[in-house]
């Protein structure tokens, strides 16, 4: 066979070629294992803080609750769970968020007795409205339809705290102050009227006392919602009690009951 | 021309017809694909959690972080007084208010001057910075629109029709002053349990008994005779009250939440449904949206707008400075 023959045959291999294409597969292999690498380093500055956005919170768990500026694990119970603190911003001039706190739902066994004097106020309450509706004491029928509708209320409150408490609640009056208070729910509409007002905002300073006491943000939450209603209920029996002005319509200066002092 | 016959190739010239065969496109792809897989095997691992950006789109601004913090909560307590503030003060402006309405309304104002006080120095105590001025974004999206209820504007944007101006400014001037007492008193209740510590609790619903107590006066100034829903009443087992309920043409307000079911049911294009407000209007605190009912009616309704307590799309964080701030009456 002709030499010049098989050399013009497809498919035949020339060393020259074959090193002229080993060469070039190779340099396009390596051009393309770097395009990964080098595509990240093509265009613009990568960001160097994500997005973020400014009125999301911390957290979405409500029971997160980032203190500004302060360290107070100390004053919160060992059940408090410490959980991770997000990053706070400290351009107001205060220091940074340092502390993520879940504070407690339920009642402390400390709450449930808080709570329990509370309710007790509550149900003496219930009792001294009764006996002013027992004794006519209102004749006006709106003002009477408004004293059996605080005495509802206060009946419903003794009831919510009974419910958060369960088989804890005492569900009793308390005596002790029912017999300092039971000869005030006697005598004019007016006179009865000043009486149950000074009982209202005493129930409304007990209870603030109470929300500053409470651990566990259940029970801090009912009774908030309780003693907002009560001060309206003040704010109504000084009405009936014939005052006018305003300072006298939104004053509210009690002394808290305390749990030493009515005990039962 | 060169007629010579063509010289045969010399040994070792590459024929044309063999620069793509099947077996050198094989050998050659196969090479590639090994010496890719051997060099990328032998890179380092790029793990950027920023993927870099092509072209000359603007880098994002990189917004601060908004943290619900103690002094956050009472910073925008804050600012909430200072816009009360302001809409008691527009009230004045624009509602033709008698001699007893406007001692009322000063008595207002300085109560929640007094609170603003009283917040200022808890949120020192909690860390923050005292804020010192309204909310921005109540002030812009709540109180604007109110105004504009009651004073009227021309139409804007794709609006139909001019806004006209209220037919009864005291009627809305005294439903906002109303409004917004108890809109203190739910953002102090709604707060207790955002707080983490007690006595910040106790702060707060402090000041929340006392804006409910100017909220049940307020209601007294509307109608003294609404002491408390009648819906309470009948609850209690007896009549409800009859002597209560002013019937007016026009006359708007909120309920929360209670339905007066004295009120005139069909509403006509000059008289819409009374909504009477109460000194007592619930068996406990509520936390609901207040709906406000302004303006001149039209077609038998009237503008409502809702106004909710603070929350995270209004809270005064702490990354917030007196450059965010509107100006205050306060």
């Amino acid at each position: 066979m002709d030499i010049l023959q098989a050399a013009e045959q497809p498919g035949s291999v020339v060393p020259g070629t074959a090193r002229r294409r080993i060469l070039a597969a190779g340099l396009g292999g390596a051009a393309a294992s770097l395009l990964p690498f080098l595509g990240g380093k093509v265009g613009a500055t990568p960001r160097s803080v994500p997005p973020t956005d400014p009125f999301a919170p911390a957290s979405s768990d409500p029971s997160e609750v980032t203190t500004g500026g302060t360290e107070n694990t100390a004053s919160l119970p060992s059940s408090v769970e410490d959980t991770v603190a997000p990053s706070g911003s400290d351009t107001a001039g205060t220091d940074a968020p340092t502390t993520t706190l879940a504070p407690v739902q339920r009642p402390t066994q400390e709450d449930v007795a808080v709570l329990g004097f509370a309710q007790s106020v509550e149900l003496t309450l219930r009792d001294l409205y009764d006996i002013v509706l027992g004794g006519n004491v209102f004749t006006d029928e709106v003002e009477k339809d408004a004293i059996a509708v605080i005495r509802e209320n206060h009946e419903a409150y003794a009831q919510a705290i009974s419910g958060l408490l369960g088989r804890q609640a005492p569900n009793r009056r308390s005596e002790t102050l029912l017999g300092e208070q039971e000869d005030n729910m006697a005598g004019s509409a007016g006179e009865v009227a000043t009486a149950l007002a000074t009982l209202e905002n005493v129930a409304v300073a007990t209870h603030s006392s109470v929300v500053a006491t409470l651990v566990g943000i259940d029970g801090a939450s009912i009774i908030a919602s309780i003693l907002e209603i009560e001060a309206r209920h003040a704010t109504v029996l000084t009405k009936l009690a014939g005052a006018t002005s305003f300072d006298d319509l939104v004053a509210g200066d009690a002394d808290p009951l305390s749990a030493d002092d009515y005990p039962e | 021309m060169n007629h010579e016959p063509l010289q045969p190739e010399p040994f070792g010239a590459e024929p044309l017809q063999n620069e793509f065969t099947r077996r050198g496109v094989l050998r050659a792809g196969g090479i590639t694909f090994g010496l890719a897989a051997l060099l990328s095997a032998c890179v380092d691992d790029v793990k950027d959690a920023s993927p870099a950006r092509v072209g000359e789109a603007p880098t994002p601004p990189s917004l601060p972080e908004g943290v619900r913090t103690d002094a956050t909560l009472f910073r925008t307590a804050t600012s909430l007084h200072f816009s009360i503030i302001d809409a008691h003060n527009m009230a004045k402006k624009v509602g033709d208010l008698d001699a007893d309405q406007t001692a009322l309304v000063e008595s207002l104002i300085a109560a929640n001057q007094a609170a603003i006080m009283e917040l200022q120095t808890w949120t020192t105590t909690a860390g923050g910075a005292p804020w010192t001025c309204a909310n921005p974004r109540f002030d812009r999206v709540v109180l604007g629109p109110i105004e504009d209820r009651i004073v009227g504007r021309a139409k804007q944007g794709n609006e139909e029709a001019d806004v006209a101006p209220s037919d009864n400014p005291n009627r809305d001037a005294l439903t906002v002053i109303h409004g917004m007492e108890t809109l203190a008193a739910e953002m102090h209740q709604s707060f207790v349990p955002q707080l983490s510590l007690p006595e910040y609790r106790g702060a707060v619903i402090t000041q929340g008994a006392l804006a409910a107590r100017r909220s049940a006066v307020a209601a007294l100034m509307i109608n003294e005779a609404n002491l408390v829903v009648p819906t309470a009443v009948q609850a209690t087992g007896v009549a409800a009250p009859t002597t209560t309920v002013e019937v007016t043409t026009t006359t708007t307000g909120q309920n929360l939440g209670q339905v007066d079911e004295d009120a005139p049911a069909v509403a006509t294009a000059d008289a819409v449904p009374v909504v009477e407000k109460y000194a007592i209007p619930s068996q406990f605190g509520l936390l609901a949206p207040i709906q406000l009912a302004l303006g001149a009616p039209n077609a038998g309704t009237q503008f409502t707008i809702n106004i909710e307590t603070p929350s995270l799309n209004s809270f005064i964080y702490e990354y917030m400075t007196d450059a965010d701030c509107v100006a205050s009456d306060a």
